[in-house]
């Protein structure tokens, strides 16, 4: 009989698809909420670039995003201290790379929180909100939801989006 | 990051290279607050080693602009790669400091304002 052959090849292609779109898994890691943990997620970071294709400015990027969330999370999200932990995945999409960042503690929407207003004296400026703005502007895309007692900040960095960053239309 | 610094007559440069983040952008204001607090005319920083420069190191440079102009020591910075530029752009920092598109041209800047008692307006 040939038609369950052709279903079991239809239900391949399909549970093809769904991993596709669900993403490769190419990188993990686990570190806790003190500041010098940070530098742990260099090397996975950059491996999962390399794997997505990456260039060397959306690698950049990608750092710098990770250490904006990460410093805010490990300063802002345990106010009662302890140790808890905060866990990044990298996957490989057929958009480019995407990396997800879940940790428990004080509820944070980087994609929605409110930035101080910009005032024109830059010497007075106040610097609370620049790493989310920076967050915001770099990634080219920001999602977050709370799942239970915990964050979820996901964000995609395009493969070849090399003028995709805003503020960099070519204005002088 | 690692920072090197020299001296150009009574002028400090100092480069940093590799990343300004969270873990690095202490060390980088202690360097110029170290500089700022030595006889010096003039600091110029020379950006053209940096991959970036997260919100901790544009809080780090705001500080040294401070303890800069109190102490009436210009600070004029160089030589800022594609990426770093953008990030002061983004920060909207471009309008804080001279910048300039070389090194030399920014120590002849930074002493020439010394020297004359007054700021210059910056260059590229």
């Amino acid at each position: 009989m040939g038609l369950p052959g052709c279903e079991t090849s239809s239900q391949a292609a399909l549970d093809g698809d769904r991993a596709r779109a669900r993403g490769r898994l190419v990188a993990e890691v686990s570190i806790v909420n003190a500041l010098p943990e940070i530098g742990r997620v260099h090397e996975p970071c950059r491996r999962a670039a390399d794997a997505a294709g990456l260039g060397a400015g959306a690698r950049a990027d990608l750092l710098l995003i990770l250490d904006e969330l990460l410093s805010n999370a490990i300063r802002h999200a345990f106010p009662d201290g302890g140790a808890h932990a905060i866990d990044l995945k990298f996957r490989v999409r057929r958009s480019g790379l995407e990396a997800t960042v879940e940790y428990g503690g004080v509820a944070f929407d980087p994609a929605t929180a409110p930035l101080p207003e910009r005032r024109s004296s830059l010497d007075e400026r106040p610097l609370g909100g620049l790493g989310v703005h920076f967050v915001r502007e770099l990634a080219d895309e920001l999602r977050y939801r709370r799942v239970g007692d915990r964050n979820r900040v996901i964000l995609t960095m395009r493969t070849g989006a090399v003028t995709r960053r805003k503020g960099s239309d070519g204005r002088p | 990051m690692v920072v090197h610094e020299e001296r150009i007559g009574a002028t400090a440069l100092l480069v940093p290279r590799g990343r300004i983040d969270s873990a690095t952008a202490p060390a980088l204001g202690e360097r110029l607050g170290g500089a700022l607090a030595s006889s010096i005319s003039a600091l110029v920083l020379d950006l053209s080693g940096l991959e970036y420069i997260s919100s901790a190191g544009f809080r780090v440079l705001l500080v040294a602009n401070r303890q800069a102009q109190s102490s009436g020591v210009p600070l004029h910075l160089c030589c800022l790669p594609d990426k770093v530029h953008q990030l002061f752009e983004l920060a909207g920092f471009l309008e804080l400091f001279p910048i300039h598109a070389q090194m030399d041209e920014a120590v002849a800047a930074a002493s020439a304002v010394k020297a004359s008692g007054g700021r210059s307006a910056g260059g590229a």
